[in-house]
C-alpha cells in the first residue's frame, strides 16, 4: 500500500514537472533564426578566447616546471579548450547555415547543396566533441586538436568560404530577380511609348540591351565567384587568397547591379520629361 | 430503524439544550445587587451552525490524520507546487504585456513634420504623371535603398580566429 502510494506520488510530481514546464516553455517560446544562431556562436567564441588565456598560461607553467600537478592542469585546461574550440566550430557552421536558410535569392535546390556540405561539417565536429572526454593523456589531446585541425583546413575552411560567396551572391540575386522584374515592366511602358507616336524613345531601347549585358556580367561574376571556392583543392595553401578574389568578384557583381538601379532611374526621368 | 433514528434525534436535542446552557453562561450573579440579572437571549440558530462548522473541521482534522504519512506528504507537495502555478499563471495575466502597455494621455503633437518637396518636374511629358511610369519608379527607389543597405562581405560572420596550434614543445 505505501509502496503504491510513494508511486502515485511520484506519477503526480512527475506529471505536475511536465505540465510547469510546458507553461514555462510556452511562456518563453523563441523561435530558432539566424539571430539566435549568431548569439550562441558570439557566446561560444568569447568563452573559447576567454579558455584560450587559461589554456597558454597553463601550458607555460607546465613548459617552465614540468611537475605532475602542471601537467594534469594542463590536460584539463587543453581538453577545455579543445571542447570549446569544436563548439564554436559547431555554432558558426550553425549560423551560415540559418544566414543561407533566410536568404530569399537562392533557390530551395541551392540551399540543399549548402546544408549538405555545412551538415557534414558539424556532424565530424560533434563527434569529435564527443570522444575527446576519453583522451587519457595529454599527447591524446594533441593529436585530437590535430586531426581537428586537419579537417578544418583541409575541409572547413572550403565549406565555410563556398558558403560566404553563396551569401553574397544570394543577395545579389535578390536584387538581380527585383531588377529584372522591374526592366520588363519598363520595356513594355517604352513599346507603349513608341507605338503611341508622340515621344521618341530610340535611345532608351538602345539602352537596354546595354542594362541587360550588365545583369549578365553580374550574374556571371557570382557563378564565377562560386566556382572559384569550390575549385579549391584541399592541398591549396592559399585558400583565403582564392576566397578573397572571389569575394571581390561578388562585390564587382554588385556594383554591376546598383549601375543598372541607376540607369534604369535616369530612363524613368527621360519619360517624365520632354 | 426509525425509532432509532428518532432516539438520536431526540438526544442530539437534548445534547444541544445542554450545551447551549454549558457554552453560554449569560445569566450574570448578581453581587450585592437588587437588580434583576438581564439574561441575553442567544438564537438557538447560530450555536447550531458553529457547532456543525467545528464538525466538519473535526471530521476533516480526523480523516487527515487518518491518511498515510506518505500520501500526506504526497498532497502537501502537490498542492504546494499548483499553488506555486497559480501564482505565476496570475502573475503573468496580470503583467502589462510589452505590447499592451499602458499609454499615458496622448499629449498633443506639437512638432511639426516637414512634408517632402514635391519633385518639380522642368518641362514634363504627358507621363510625369503615368501611373504604370509612377509605379515602376518607387519600386526602382525602394531597390536603390535595399542597394544602400546591403553588406555583400559581412564581416560579422567572417570565420572566427581560433588557437588551432596545440602542442607541448618548444
Amino acid at each position: 500500500m505505501k509502496r503504491k502510494i510513494s508511486n502515485l506520488g511520484v506519477f503526480v510530481n512527475v506529471a505536475v514537472l511536465i505540465f510547469f514546464g510546458l507553461f514555462l516553455s510556452l511562456v518563453s517560446a523563441q523561435e530558432f533564426d539566424y539571430t539566435k544562431a549568431y548569439q550562441d556562436f558570439s557566446y561560444n567564441l568569447s568563452l573559447h578566447d576567454q579558455q584560450k588565456s587559461v589554456y597558454q598560461k597553463a601550458r607555460s607553467e607546465y613548459l617552465q616546471f614540468g611537475t605532475l600537478v602542471s601537467k594534469e592542469t594542463t590536460k584539463q585546461e587543453t581538453l577545455k579548450l579543445l571542447l570549446i574550440r569544436d563548439e564554436v566550430v559547431k555554432t558558426y557552421l550553425t549560423s551560415l547555415r540559418m544566414k543561407i536558410r533566410e536568404l530569399e535569392g537562392l533557390s530551395d535546390s541551392q540551399k540543399e547543396g549548402f546544408y549538405s556540405r555545412i551538415d557534414s561539417e558539424y556532424k565530424f565536429f560533434e563527434e569529435h566533441k564527443n570522444k575527446l572526454s576519453s583522451a587519457g593523456s595529454l599527447d591524446d589531446l594533441v593529436d585530437d586538436s590535430n586531426e581537428a585541425f586537419e579537417r578544418h583546413d583541409k575541409s572547413s575552411k572550403i565549406v565555410i568560404y563556398y558558403s560566404l560567396i553563396g551569401i553574397a551572391s544570394g543577395k545579389n540575386s535578390l536584387l538581380r530577380i527585383e531588377i529584372e522584374k522591374q526592366i520588363s515592366e519598363l520595356k513594355n511602358k517604352i513599346s507603349e511609348i513608341r507605338s503611341n507616336g508622340d515621344k521618341d524613345v530610340s535611345s532608351m531601347e538602345r539602352s537596354f540591351t546595354d542594362l541587360e549585358n550588365k545583369i549578365s556580367r553580374s550574374k556571371e561574376k557570382d557563378n564565377q565567384a562560386l566556382n572559384m571556392v569550390n575549385q579549391i583543392k584541399t592541398t591549396e595553401r592559399n585558400k583565403e587568397n582564392i576566397y578573397n578574389e572571389a569575394l571581390q568578384e561578388t562585390q564587382d557583381s554588385f556594383s554591376y547591379i546598383k549601375e543598372v538601379n541607376n540607369y534604369l532611374l535616369e530612363i524613368i526621368n527621360q519619360i517624365k520629361t520632354n | 430503524m426509525d425509532n432509532q433514528n428518532i432516539n438520536i434525534n431526540n438526544q442530539q436535542n437534548n445534547e444541544t439544550a445542554n450545551s447551549t446552557e454549558q457554552i453560554n453562561p449569560v445569566s450574570e450573579p448578581v453581587v450585592n445587587s437588587q437588580q434583576p440579572s438581564i439574561e441575553v437571549p442567544v438564537p438557538n440558530q447560530t450555536v447550531n451552525e458553529e457547532k456543525k462548522k467545528n464538525k466538519y473541521v473535526t471530521l476533516a482534522a480526523n480523516l487527515w490524520m487518518k491518511l498515510n504519512p506518505a500520501l500526506r506528504k504526497v498532497i502537501m507537495i502537490t498542492g504546494f507546487i499548483f499553488g506555486l502555478l497559480l501564482l505565476l499563471a496570475i502573475v503573468f495575466s496580470v503583467s502589462p504585456k510589452t505590447g499592451n502597455k499602458v499609454q499615458s494621455t496622448p499629449k498633443p503633437n506639437i512638432t511639426v513634420e516637414k512634408s517632402p518637396l514635391p519633385e518639380i518636374i522642368i518641362n514634363p511629358s504627358r507621363y510625369a504623371t503615368d501611373s504604370a511610369v509612377l509605379a515602376v519608379e518607387e519600386d526602382l527607389k525602394t531597390i536603390e535603398k535595399e542597394i544602400g543597405s546591403t553588406v555583400i562581405n559581412d564581416l560579422k560572420l567572417a570565420p572566427p580566429n581560433l588557437l588551432w596550434d596545440v602542442s607541448f614543445e618548444d
